[in-house]
């Protein structure tokens, strides 16, 4: 028997969305076997970094039958002028992912632009434009240690567990980059922001470069490997996922139908039990290793770790390996609290190969959204009340399901939230409305089986919802189950979903707004391509 | 800042375009409709159309269905050409649009889709057919960019302090 996919109305559900963790089919995860399986080499043909670590280098990966070069360009920041904010002018280090191996009109042309970032160009030559900025206390402290001889200390590596941080990595053609359709049908980019995860795994091995270039000794490789790539995400990652329904549900489908299939095994191996209870044990590790500031967000990561060590402790090769023992272990989890939920389904697909990997294809998909305007009006009324119970029964005469209005700054152009009834600029709000939208088609939708076309010709301001309504009804993960414009909703849960498909991890939560998350911890060093690669990595 | 010329990328049209619709006040599914045909199969001309197109005032459209026919006046093309797939997908053997303001657009919303155009004069006739061809895509104009950026901000508002509270103010080193 086949066990349903959970439903999205669960799924989708800020609750869930918001305590996400990373997964097998988190795309850091995926960029791992891809290197591995194209036999991957990665070299640094280029170092020209001053006594004070400043200069350029360059990296140059293989994969297939093209290469890649992520140029790194670091200089001198003030301290006062370290800033995480989007805002922010300058920064420790500029790094580009480039379209084959850069000669030195390449390297001069960049080195103009990719320091200024979103005052600069890129061509189509280059893939991924990003910066960061050094975490100071680690990174003196790094330095300090190995020009002292010694390595540095593991509680304070454990602590922080980067050396920087990028403040934003941009791609798919972002101030005049290559188009992703330029690149992904080429081995080891096809996978969803495949070159953007490629760029940061490159970055975290510059870090690592640049504090030994200054210590002038070498970290040791646990420590080093531990060592991830810091990320500072605000408001401007929330809207992607309402704008690009497609994606939303290519990659809710993809983890929920590896979680269908691997609870449909009526039994399964002693040897796979076997990798659960070490998963499971590498679980409890790296949430007692978790620790945060925020005393909310601490107060929710001791609940877990207690509710956690309550699940590991019922767990047995004997119960694992009963007739139907996945599903009994699951719903166990089930009955605990979403967070306890959903680190278990990032749990229970790790070892099952053969079942994610039959469903992580596909989650880079782009298509369009057409609109069928065949569907009559009463057919595209029915769609709404089978699929969109969920908007309807948002209550919009209350001032408070109103309360939030997204828009785009004009001293950035990046999205902010504003409070409608006391800020002006609501009248050109960012469309994410959807539930509203909902409604307010659901009310101007006739009665009559005439086809939606003509109606959306009189009334085209239910043109785009529509369209949305009709892939809903078809692709049932693409739309987030909650009214994003009313009181509660807070983005940093949107930050959290989208962050763990990354495959970031430590998530810090500094307000509702923006985060503080870690990538490619733990994950093998340039020249460890193809080793073992935890889940939740702990030093 | 920088010394070549520059290029844009598709995406970056696209997503303009889109903006710029919506600065506009074209509505939703119409500035998506827009960024995408213009964005991702866009030449000079077409763009030139799109900005001209921007400058008008939105209107209702004034649809006559005739049996298997559908008949647009004064027809738009922004407005007009989405509804010409969707009538030919819908059923109907053919969509007119008399007095189509932008031709110069027809290529980029009928990219890949099997219906075919004849103009009579001002009129415009569709009919399913053969598949159209993809477009010359070439580069916009700075001067181009430069006005579509005046529409697309027109949606973007003065950021509020509040806005800015725990947005990461403070809270920048570790």
């Amino acid at each position: 028997m086949n066990v349903p996919l959970r439903s999205p109305e669960r799924v989708l559900s800020l609750a869930h969305m918001g305590v996400m963790q990373p997964s097998r089919l988190s795309f850091l995860r995926q960029l791992m076997r891809d290197l591995e399986a194209l036999d991957a080499v990665v070299t640094r043909p280029v170092w020209e970094m001053n006594d004070e670590g400043h200069g350029h280098a360059v990296y140059t990966v293989t994969l297939g039958d093209h290469q890649y070069s992520l140029i790194a360009f670091s200089q001198h920041l003030a301290d006062e002028n370290r800033s995480d904010r989007v805002i922010a002018t300058a920064w420790d280090a500029a790094f580009v992912l480039f379209d084959g191996v850069p000669d030195a009109a390449d390297i001069a042309r960049l080195r103009k632009n990719v320091p200024h970032q979103e005052a600069g160009r890129l061509t189509s030559k280059e893939l991924v434009l990003s910066r960061a900025n050094k975490s100071v206390r680690l990174f003196s402290h790094v330095v300090e240690a190995l020009r002292a001889g010694c390595q540095p200390d593991r509680d304070q590596i454990a602590d922080c567990g980067y050396l920087m941080r990028t403040t934003a990595v941009y791609g798919n053609g972002k101030f005049g980059l290559a188009d992703r359709a330029l690149y992904d049908d080429r081995p080891g980019l096809h996978g969803p922001f495949a070159a953007e995860m490629l760029a940061v795994w490159l970055i975290r091995g510059f870090t690592h470069d640049l504090a030994e270039h200054l210590g002038g000794a070498e970290i040791d490789r646990d420590i080093k490997r531990f060592l991830g790539i810091g990320n500072a995400t605000g408001l401007g990652m929330a809207p992607f996922l309402v704008s690009h329904p497609q994606l939303l549900h290519a990659w809710f489908h993809a983890r929920e139908s590896a979680l269908s299939a691997v609870l449909s095994r009526a039994e399964i191996l002693s040897s796979e039990a076997s990798a659960l209870l070490q998963r499971a044990a590498e679980a409890s590790r790296y949430l007692d290793s978790w620790a945060v500031a925020d005393e909310d967000a601490m107060d929710e990561i001791r609940g877990l770790r207690r509710e956690w060590q309550a699940f590991a402790a019922t767990l047995s090769e004997d119960a694992l390996c009963a007739t139907h023992g996945l599903r009994r272990v699951f719903a166990r989890a089930q009955a605990g609290t979403p967070a306890l939920e959903e680190l278990a389904v990032a749990w229970i697909i790790e070892p099952f190969d053969q079942e994610w990997n039959l469903t992580a294809e596909g989650m880079a998909t782009q298509l369009d959204l057409p609109l069928d305007g065949a569907m009559s009006c009463d057919a595209l009324k029915s769609l709404i009340e089978g699929y969109c119970g969920w908007a309807l029964r948002e209550d919009f005469s209350n001032r408070n399901a109103t309360a939030q209005f997204w828009y785009v700054s004009e001293e950035k152009l990046e999205p902010r939230l504003g409070a409608r009834h006391e800020e002006p600029g609501a009248d050109r709000e960012t469309p994410l409305d959807t539930a509203r939208a909902i409604q307010r088609l659901h009310r101007a939708l006739p009665s009559s089986d005439e086809a939606c076309f003509s109606f959306l010709a009189k009334h085209p301001e239910h043109r785009a919802i529509a369209r949305r309504i009709q892939h809903l009804s078809k692709h049932a993960y693409s739309e987030i189950r909650a009214n994003l414009i009313g009181e509660e909703a807070a983005p940093i849960h949107l930050l959290r979903a989208k962050l763990s498909f990354f495959g970031a991890a430590r998530f810090d939560p500094k307000s509702t707004l923006w985060t503080r998350v870690t990538l490619s911890q733990g994950l093998p060093l340039r020249d460890e391509i193809g080793q073992n690669v935890p889940w939740l990595p702990s030093l | 800042m920088a010394a070549e010329p520059l290029t844009y990328s598709r995406a970056e049209l696209t997503a303009l375009l889109f903006k710029a619709g919506r600065g506009a006040g074209l509505p939703l599914g119409h500035a998506e409709d827009l960024g995408r045909a213009v964005g991702r199969h866009g030449g000079k001309a077409a763009f030139a159309a799109a900005l001209r197109s921007l400058s008008k005032s939105w209107q209702g459209v004034e649809l006559e269905l005739n049996h298997s026919q559908l008949r647009i006046i004064d027809a738009r093309a922004i407005q007009a050409l989405p509804h010409v797939i969707e009538a030919l997908q819908a059923g109907m053997s053919d969509v007119v649009l008399r007095n189509l303001d932008e031709p110069d657009l027809i290529p980029c919303y009928l990219a890949g889709k099997h219906i075919s155009a004849v103009a009579e004069g001002t009129t415009w006739r569709f009919t399913q057919g053969d598949a159209q061809p993809e477009p010359t895509q070439e580069a916009p104009s700075q001067a181009q960019m430069a006005a579509l950026e005046t529409f697309a901000a027109k949606t973007y508002v003065p950021a509020s302090a509040t806005s800015r509270s725990g947005a990461g103010q403070g809270a920048d080193q570790d």
